[in-house]
């Protein structure tokens, strides 16, 4: 990054903040407030807040942010006008307003079967996508999530997402997602502003997200805002919901998987709420007593369980508190007392964020975080004598404040600062061997410090142009206590490096007490400049474009490519430099029939460099008495697509259909004798087609169907004889393609007829995952059968695939 | 040793879990270019040999290959820098016996420990190089029977051995066994290297479970069968065992080779090239082993 470049951008704010100044001086009023659901008081996100004269014509519009809040200023001007509000689910909401002072306003939109008539959805304001300057980006409400196909009825928002353009699938059944050609580690996902390190259970076929605990999500993919760093290529926001803050309720749903409760309800009434959502699976349950005693499954099983629970409590108009916290863990226990063999892995996050909303004026809006996340993975097993220990981890303390701030009519300022604190544990084992300890090194942490300051300007410099520019300066720090092993080229510790400092599983509080005598092992230190545009052709068309760079300071490294919880993430450190990632997207978004159809056509280019990767050969145990990543080898990436959207968004027929062109490949020195190859996520083609149906008041019906171009895989080239064993030599990395993955999925969700009289409502959802049964491949694998003495040898490949058509009844109930 | 090896585990729970199907597949691809595959032997006290074959493509004709799997028409000698020794073609009983194959093998030179060796293959209209050197062996401090509580009749056991592991960093250790009168050779059980990474100059003991023989048997092992008779040695037999230290480069390449053997356990993982001492043209290993051998008759310890 020159400083030419970087200068320019201070410019470009600067420049865009002098011409805000004048208007201060202007008569300008600003109206600003919260936007809710009435019935439960829950705060509303993205809802879609604007003024319209007495003739209809829109003057102004803003949406509501994370938190429901939204500011809109405009010109004073006298006469009648309208503060609308619309939130998908809900009655619009109207309020008459006059422009002639400031305006703080809550506004309460009412549930359908509140009013209880027909809506007739009346074109307004839904232009949403063509307006914002912001291009790659979705957000969903649960409702539509809820409303689709869910894999063994366990709704899921990972599955979702991958459902949209440019954000592919890892595999059968898989939550992990791959977007725009990055890598899985490359997404950040957040659970209220908590970073989620492991979003998979189980080999990634169910995600950590419970969907009644979950009230909102957004997908960043491309021109990532200048609030938002730390991956290279997209962000998932995920809101968990709040609370009724008007009535105690219960609900919950019993499926073939899970099952799953949540209550929620006022501590006080319409000041404080809280929200508490549990699911725990029951396969190992009720597979047990099935397992014969002779099995060596006996003494075996497999659970997950998620916890989720919030708080909130609105201290005034201008001070709200909230406090959350996730607990997850995945429990697999093996047993074999013949073989002598037992393990017990344990996984799983846990997270707890505290968020201070304050209001300064109308015009200033502040959040305050303090954040706690932790990943952690454990193994234990035992064979006879011999007894194993694995630990692995990352554990983050993260303070951050984001500030909004409206200066005029035509600005939209965010900045703040973000510090975190990191304490990765990459792998720490232990093993005996009866009296005997192997030596395999001290616990190996390794401490980062992660800073981060931004500053975005959304700018609207005419009725046609808008642009957001912005600038994030960011810090990483490695810093001691750590121990670098120098090793030869016999894999040998030939001399090691050490850092000093306190060597503790929690150092910020020594760090504290001590005062920080950590010393710096390395400082990387860079400059990200984000800029979007946006040009509008008219109310239904425009044209927009953005730029972004991107620096990632932590890496997922795996040798595998399942989603394990055996992943490790390591720190950019003297080996490792922090990846870097260049997006250049251009978009056209066009909506037709008064919004009823929204399209869009975006294409984007992207390069990676510094993308991390085991070395060739490298062993699960390599990683033992040893810095990780002394085994890690370094390249970059390249991808480049075309996303094709068209969605029907209003009506009894609603839904999409996202189309991806793509290319994704990798260079390393290292690796493949230097050539470039495609990533294993690389997807020419990929298709997702989604439709609901409205059929009844009751009966509502979904269909997905989704096509893949197959997965990229390395195949045999030649066998030959070693030491009497057949070896397999491979060709060139992922230079197969295996069979396209298509399936169809269907579900009907039929809804308890209403009683008004009584509190408690049911609903069954029934889920048909691949309908027509398709055996889509998990994996080949090539078994050689038979013998060299009788002659019978056979060189064979299997496929091997999950899952056959799978229907699914899940029972929800509400009180 | 090779604790992580565990994945046939995850396998083995997705079929649990999920009721995964498989079929047989075609894989189309192009034909490669058959190389030559040296594996040749040097150990102490003993005759080098090398065994010439071809490769083939993956998929192609198993009964063609077979039927032109040697080479017999290569000139191989073996240098130790002041002396050369031409290897001539013979028939052979012992190597991979009970199945006869053609070897080259050297009729003056013996191996000797600390010596460097040179390898020249000529063959196919290529010449190959390699070199490698016969390392001090380390002889076992003991060897004993232990009965396995765990094994499904109580007259079935381990092999144990106590290893002193000399003080520097960087020995490599191979095993091998025979039970006699049942095999016909010695054979490698799963996880038959390992180094002193995690042990360097100390003093420890450890088990090792039965050879399979890969040539006459189906090598598959399923979680299944982990508690019966495959995997333990049965009261009364004699065990011949071979102890062997190699360099570090020998040491990889069996070890890499091993896990490629057993990449059918693991699909998820990106396949590893075996990293080879012949060079570009060709496919496998010159190396050499500092060897000593030992026998444990399987009687129960003295309570």
């Amino acid at each position: 990054m020159t400083i030419n470049v970087v200068v320019r951008f201070f410019l470009f704010i600067l420049l865009g903040l002098l011409i805000a100044l004048p208007s201060f001086s202007q008569e300008k009023v600003t109206i600003s407030g919260y936007a809710q659901e009435e019935e439960t008081g829950e705060s509303l996100i993205g809802a879609s807040v604007y003024i319209v004269d007495a003739e209809g014509t829109m003057v102004k519009g803003a949406a509501t942010n994370a938190y429901g809040f939204f500011s809109i200023s405009s010109q004073a001007t006298s006469g009648t006008f309208y503060l609308k509000a619309q939130y998908i689910g809900l009655n619009d909401y109207t309020k008459e307003i006059t422009l002639d002072k400031d305006l703080s306003v809550t506004i309460s939109l009412k549930s359908n079967s509140v009013v209880k008539q027909e809506v007739i959805v009346t074109a307004q304001k839904s232009n949403v996508n063509v307006e914002a300057v912001q291009m790659g980006t979705v957000e969903m409400e649960m409702e539509t999530i809820k409303e689709l196909p869910a894999f063994l009825g366990e709704v899921d928002v990972l599955k979702t997402i991958q459902l949209l353009p440019g954000v592919q699938s890892g595999g059968e059944g898989n939550t992990g997602f791959y977007v725009r050609g990055g890598g899985p580690d490359q997404n950040l996902i957040l659970l209220d502003e908590a970073v989620i390190y492991n979003a998979a259970h189980l080999f990634g076929f169910f995600s950590v997200f419970n969907g009644d605990a979950v009230k909102n999500i957004e997908l960043t993919k491309g021109g990532m805002p200048a609030q938002y760093g730390g991956r290279l290529a997209s962000v998932l926001d995920i809101s968990m919901k709040e609370g009724n803050m008007r009535e105690h309720h219960a609900e919950g749903g019993i499926g073939v998987i899970s099952s799953r409760l949540t209550v929620q309800g006022p501590i006080k009434k319409d000041t404080a709420s809280y929200i508490i959502s549990a699911r725990r699976t029951y396969a190992d349950v009720l597979a047990t007593p099935f397992i014969p005693d002779s099995s060596d499954f006996k003494g075996s099983s497999y659970y997950f369980y998620d916890l989720n629970m919030k708080m909130n409590y609105r201290i005034s108009h201008k001070d709200r508190l909230f406090f959350s916290t996730y607990f997850g863990r995945d429990v697999f226990e093996f047993n074999n007392e013949d073989a002598g063999f037992g393990a017990k892995i344990p996984w799983g996050n846990a997270m707890a964020s505290l968020r201070w909303n304050h209001l300064f004026n109308n015009k200033l809006f502040v959040n305050t975080s303090l954040i706690f996340s932790d990943y952690q993975f454990e193994f234990e097993a035992g064979q006879q004598d011999f007894n194993i220990k694995l630990f692995s981890g990352i554990r983050d303390w993260n303070a951050k404040m984001d500030f909004t701030w409206l200066p005029g009519t035509k600005h939209n300022v965010k900045f703040g600062l973000n510090y975190i604190f990191h304490t990765f544990t990459p792998s720490n084992v232990s093993a005996q061997a009866g009296d005997f300890t192997f030596d395999l090194g001290d616990v190996i942490r390794m401490y980062a410090h992660d800073a981060a300051l931004y500053i975005s300007d959304d700018w609207e410099i005419s009725d046609r142009i808008k642009v957001n520019g912005g600038l994030r300066a960011t810090m990483f720090q490695q810093i001691g206590p750590f121990e670098r092993y120098i090793k030869n080229e016999l894999d040998q510790i030939v001399d090691t490096v050490n850092y000093g400092g306190v060597n503790d599983p929690n150092p910020i509080l020594k760090l504290l007490i001590d005062g920080g005598l950590n010393e710096p092992v390395v400082t990387y230190r860079r400059i990200e400049p984000r800029f979007a545009m946006r040009y509008k052709i008219n109310e239904t068309a425009s044209v927009k474009a953005s730029y972004t760079h991107n620096y990632q300071y932590i890496h997922l490294a795996s040798l595998s490519s399942l989603s394990l919880p055996t992943d490790i993430w390591v720190p950019s450190s003297t080996l490792v430099q922090p990846q870097k990632g260049i997006q250049y997207s251009v978009g056209f978004f066009k909506n037709f029939f008064h919004d009823m159809f929204e399209s869009s056509v975006e294409l984007y280019y992207k390069t990676m460099e510094n993308q991390v990767e085991y070395r060739e050969g490298a062993s699960p145990g390599v990683n033992i008495a040893d810095n990780p990543d002394n085994n890690f080898v370094f390249g970059s990436g390249e991808s480049y697509g075309a996303e094709f959207f068209l969605k029907k968004a209003k009506g009894k027929v609603q839904g999409w259909i996202g189309y991806t062109l793509s290319r994704t490949t990798r260079q390393f020195p290292d690796i493949n004798n230097g050539k470039e190859y495609f990533a294993k996520y690389d997807r020419r083609h990929d298709l997702s087609f989604i439709l609901t149906y409205k059929w009844t008041e009751r009966i509502s019906l979904s269909a997905v169907f989704v096509y893949a171009t197959g997965n990229s895989i390395t195949p045999p080239s030649r066998r030959y004889l070693w030491g009497g064993q057949i070896v397999t030599e491979f060709a060139e990395r992922n230079t197969y393609r295996l069979a396209p993955y298509h399936r169809a999925d269907l579900s009907a969700t039929i809804k308890s007829k209403k009683n008004e009289n009584r509190k408690f409502q049911s609903s069954w959802n029934i889920s048909i995952y691949n309908l027509y049964s398709r055996a889509n491949p998990f994996f080949i694998y090539l078994d050689p059968e038979g013998n060299f003495a009788d002659g019978s040898l056979k060189f064979k490949a299997y496929q091997v695939s999950l899952f056959p058509i799978l229907p699914s009844v899940t029972w929800n109930f509400k009180f | 040793m090779k604790i992580f090896r565990k994945y046939r585990l995850v396998i083995a729970l997705l079929g649990v879990l999920f009721s995964a199907c498989e079929k047989e597949i075609n894989l189309d691809l192009p034909d490669a270019e058959d190389k030559v595959v040296v594996e040749g032997v040097i150990e102490n006290g003993k005759h080098p040999y090398v065994i010439l074959t071809r490769s083939s493509s993956y998929f192609a004709a198993v009964d063609e290959w077979l039927d032109n799997l040697f080479i017999e028409d290569a000139t191989v000698y073996v240098s130790d820098g002041s002396t050369t020794d031409t290897l001539r073609l013979t028939f052979d009983t012992e190597i991979y016996a009970p199945v006869p194959i053609l070897v080259y093998k050297a009729s003056n030179m013996i191996g000797e420990v600390g010596k460097t060796y040179q390898l020249t293959v000529i063959a196919e209209g290529k010449t190959l190089t390699a070199s490698t050197i016969i390392t001090q062996p380390v002889p076992l401090d003991s060897l004993w029977y232990q009965r396995e509580p765990g094994a499904e009749a109580d007259t079935l056991g381990y092999v144990w051995a106590q290893l002193t592991d000399p003080p520097e960093l960087g020995n490599n250790y191979a095993w091998f066994s025979k039970i006699l009168g049942q095999n016909d050779r010695l054979l490698a059980p799963l996880g038959y290297t390992f180094d002193d990474k995690f042990f360097n100059g100390a003093t420890i003991t450890f088990p090792y479970q039965k050879a399979e023989d890969e040539l006459t048997q189906q090598s598959n092992v399923d979680v299944d069968t982990l508690s019966s008779h495959p995997w333990f040695y049965a009261e009364g037999d004699t065990v011949v065992i071979k102890f062997c230290t190699m360099d570090y480069a020998h040491y990889r390449f069996r070890e890499v080779l091993e896990e490629v053997a057993e990449a059918g356990d693991n699909p998820f993982s990106s396949p590893s090239t075996v990293p080879s001492n012949i060079g570009e043209e060709g496919l496998g290993y010159w190396g050499g082993f500092g060897c000593v051998m030992d026998t444990v008759i399987l009687e129960p310890l003295e309570e």
